[in-house]
């Protein structure tokens, strides 16, 4: 027991020195609450502007390959006007997916940069 | 909880917090605020696994043990006593308060993590072995018997500044 109390007075008003005062230390907290706040906003608006900008590249594309499809009869007769019949089909159809890929990627690239241009600063 | 309501509970307990950790970093205070200020920035950001308020400070007491020992682990080799001795500032004032505890932290310095933190758990801010058990995640007997050790070893260490 008195070896305890020996010990408890080791302890006895310890407020070591040298530290940032209370005020200091709540203010420095607070900063770095700000930031975190900062960049929480930061990612829900990044999440909002992929989610815009895959919703229009899947519209473009979607929009693209239907009139891809619908206009199949005429991308076969230009094909077969400049390769053999055996490919022409194919190339037809080749060509109108790298088309509505092509659209779907320039879609959601200009979203993006749409989005952007006021965020910047 | 709001941010508000969080600010307020960090008021609450940072005094406190910032004495135990300056206290198992052997009166580095310093490197105890910037570890307080990392544990109240995690409990912000986990801070929907608080239950209620009343379990507020053990849990951030647990955040923060746990920041400081993985503080511990990336240091490649501990400062030790050295620690204690640099306290001493070149103001007088922090000098005077830096001697005065640097038997308290020569002694703390002695004892391994787990002890030292037992032991200013129990000594400092009047934690049960159960609540101490709850912030280091371990059985309220394992606590006893780190508290137990920890009491020989600052017997010994007490004995021996005596001789």
């Amino acid at each position: 027991m008195e070896d305890d109390d020996k010990i408890k007075k080791l302890f006895d008003g310890f407020e070591p020195a040298g530290g940032s005062t209370d005020d200091a230390f709540m203010r420095r907290l607070r900063g770095s609450l700000d930031a975190v706040e900062h960049v929480r906003r930061d990612m829900a608006a990044e999440r909002r502007r992929n989610r815009t900008a895959v919703v229009a590249a899947a519209i473009a594309g979607f929009a693209s390959g239907l009139a891809a499809a619908l206009l199949m009869p005429v991308l076969v007769r230009v094909a077969e006007s400049l390769l053999p019949d055996s490919y022409a089909t194919t190339a037809a159809w080749m060509a109108a997916a790298a088309t509505t890929l092509t659209v779907a990627f320039s879609t959601y690239d200009i979203a993006q940069a749409w989005q952007r241009r006021g965020v910047r600063g | 909880m709001t941010r508000e309501q969080f600010i307020a509970q960090a008021e609450g307990v940072q005094k406190a917090l910032r004495r135990f950790l300056a206290a198992l970093c052997c009166g580095d205070v310093q490197l105890a605020d910037d570890i307080a200020q990392e544990a109240l920035l995690k409990a912000w950001l986990a801070i929907d696994s608080v239950r209620d308020a009343g379990s507020f400070a053990p849990w951030v007491y647990r955040i923060a043990y746990n920041t400081f020992l993985n503080h511990r682990r990336s240091v490649r080799a501990s400062e030790g006593y050295s620690a204690a001795e640099r306290v001493a500032g070149p103001e007088a004032s922090e000098a005077d308060a830096a001697f005065r505890y640097q038997a308290l932290y020569a002694a703390l310095d002695r004892l391994p993590e787990k002890e030292r933190t037992v032991v200013v758990l129990h000594y400092m801010e009047g934690y049960s072995a159960k609540e101490i058990g709850e912030i280091t995640d371990a059985s309220a007997v394992a606590v006893r018997q780190q508290l137990s050790r920890g009491r020989s070893h600052l017997r010994e260490f007490l004995e021996h500044a005596q001789a």
